[in-house]
């Protein structure tokens, strides 16, 4: 299934700012974008990013085994978002590299584990992880009804000028 | 036209462009809503260019008062009663025999669906409203939109003519930001609607306001200026034959709009119901 993932440039420079900037003791930042989805003509989905909810300071696990670990309140706030806003929620941490990214083992593993948990408050709405590069992006969907993510088949980038991912 | 006579369109005149613009032309998808005076400009340069993909909506068909400015028809075209959209397409495709065109002969509303995994849409329309209802659309799917419009103006000392183009970027300013769309000129428009009868419009406004809008569909899809902003809204003066950025914008607090910031403003109202599940089931197989 072709899956066009869309967010404003203003969006992803924000993204950019905020993911960038160092915390107390994580080695990196996450977050979670809400997003709305839709569906294309031919069967395809897009997912249409709106805003970013931020992982707060105090919601980090202090653990150096790993770059980040998110606590239970951070989870727990970025679920109570997807319930109050109808939200169709993708996880976002950013790798400081050009060129496309992939996932980790590890977040291969944890996006396995908690994506499918938005489903609790959002069963119907496609969820997510992304992660982004100073340049692209990789990411995977979990489409309700569909036992196995799907890649995002395209990042579009809305803005002046327009551009690909 | 005969598949031997057929060529590939050679672009190499516009190298300028930048590299790979003319791949990055071809894979472009764009929406042309209103094929009359305005639209069939935009079709006609967009052809050249070497556009791929085209939808091109329009419900009506040639009439012998739209020749005075409608690119592309003929007297034939009145006689046998082609629709607009045929027109455009023909007009293309007699450039780019390679470009994907998609002819929907309905209202937009109908098949709105094809607007969704547009890069960009032109809409050509007439009335404030479906202005309005197009944006909407647009920004649902984070689409820009770039608006184009010409009015002949009856004034005391004889008739004047005007119009904008306006580029509406999902997360920028709007219609309504940039003043075209407002309750004043909704309501006016509902009180005369159905009494305005034919509206006067002329080929040369409307072609040089095409050209304007075809001007920001290269600036934001080729790498031909590298530019990181625009002036979203330009206004034509046909009396003074003159061009400007407007100054309308200068005096917002900040260029994010209020009017679409809603999560609720995206994607489909209709995500999870019945109807959409069936469809879903049926993209999955």
């Amino acid at each position: 299934m072709r899956i066009v993932f869309k967010l404003t440039k203003r969006l992803l420079e924000k993204i950019h700012a905020r993911l960038q900037q160092s915390h107390p003791f994580a080695f990196e930042r996450v977050g979670f974008l809400l997003c709305r989805a839709g569906l294309l003509e031919g069967g395809g989905v897009a997912i249409l990013a709106h805003s970013l909810h931020e992982v707060a300071d105090e919601d980090y696990v202090d653990d150096p085994t790993v770059g980040v670990m998110m606590g239970p309140d951070a989870i727990r706030k970025a679920l109570q978002a997807a319930y109050n806003q109808q939200a169709s929620m993708f996880h976002v941490h950013l790798h400081s590299h050009r060129g496309r990214p992939r996932f980790s083992r590890i977040d291969e593993r944890e996006t396995a584990k908690f994506v499918p948990d938005f489903w609790n408050v959002q069963p119907e709405l496609p969820h997510g992880a992304i992660v982004f590069s100073e340049d692209s992006a990789y990411g995977k969907c979990w489409i309700p009804g569909l036992k196995a993510p799907v890649d995002v088949s395209q990042f579009s980038v809305v803005g002046i000028p327009m551009r690909s991912l | 036209m005969k598949e031997a006579d057929r060529a590939e369109l050679n672009l190499d005149r516009q190298n300028f462009l930048g590299k790979n613009s003319s791949s990055l032309l071809d894979g472009t998808r764009v929406a042309i809503v209103g094929l009359g005076g305005g639209g069939s400009h935009i079709a006609q340069q967009l052809g050249h260019l070497g556009v791929g993909e085209f939808v091109l909506i329009d419900p009506d068909v040639v009439e012998n008062s739209n020749l005075n400015r409608l690119v592309g028809a003929t007297q034939q075209d009145v006689a046998k009663r082609t629709s607009k959209a045929d027109v455009a397409g023909r007009v293309i495709v007699g450039v780019n025999p390679g470009a994907r065109i998609s002819i929907e002969t309905v209202r937009w509303q109908m098949c709105a669906i094809a607007l969704r995994s547009c890069d960009l849409i032109f809409g050509c329309v007439d009335s404030i409203a479906e202005r309005e209802q197009l944006e909407t659309a647009a920004r649902r799917y984070l689409t820009p939109y770039v608006d184009i419009g010409m009015d002949v103006h009856q004034m005391p000392k004889g008739f004047s003519i005007g119009g904008q183009v306006a580029l509406s970027m999902p997360g920028g300013p709007c219609l309504r930001c940039m003043g075209i769309i407002d309750e004043r000129k909704l309501e006016l428009e509902a009180q005369t609607y159905g009494a305005a009868g034919g509206r006067p419009q002329v080929v040369w406004p409307n072609g040089l306001l095409a050209s304007l809008a075809v001007g920001f569909f290269v600036q934001l899809f080729t790498p031909w200026r590298k530019a990181s902003e625009l002036p979203l809204l330009l206004e034509f003066d046909g009396d003074a034959q003159t061009v400007s950025p407007s100054n309308k914008l200068l005096y917002l607090e900040e260029d994010a709009c209020s009017h679409f910031a809603d999560l609720s403003g995206l994607g489909d109202p209709l995500w999870g119901s019945e109807q959409l599940r069936k469809r879903m089931a049926t993209a999955k197989s």
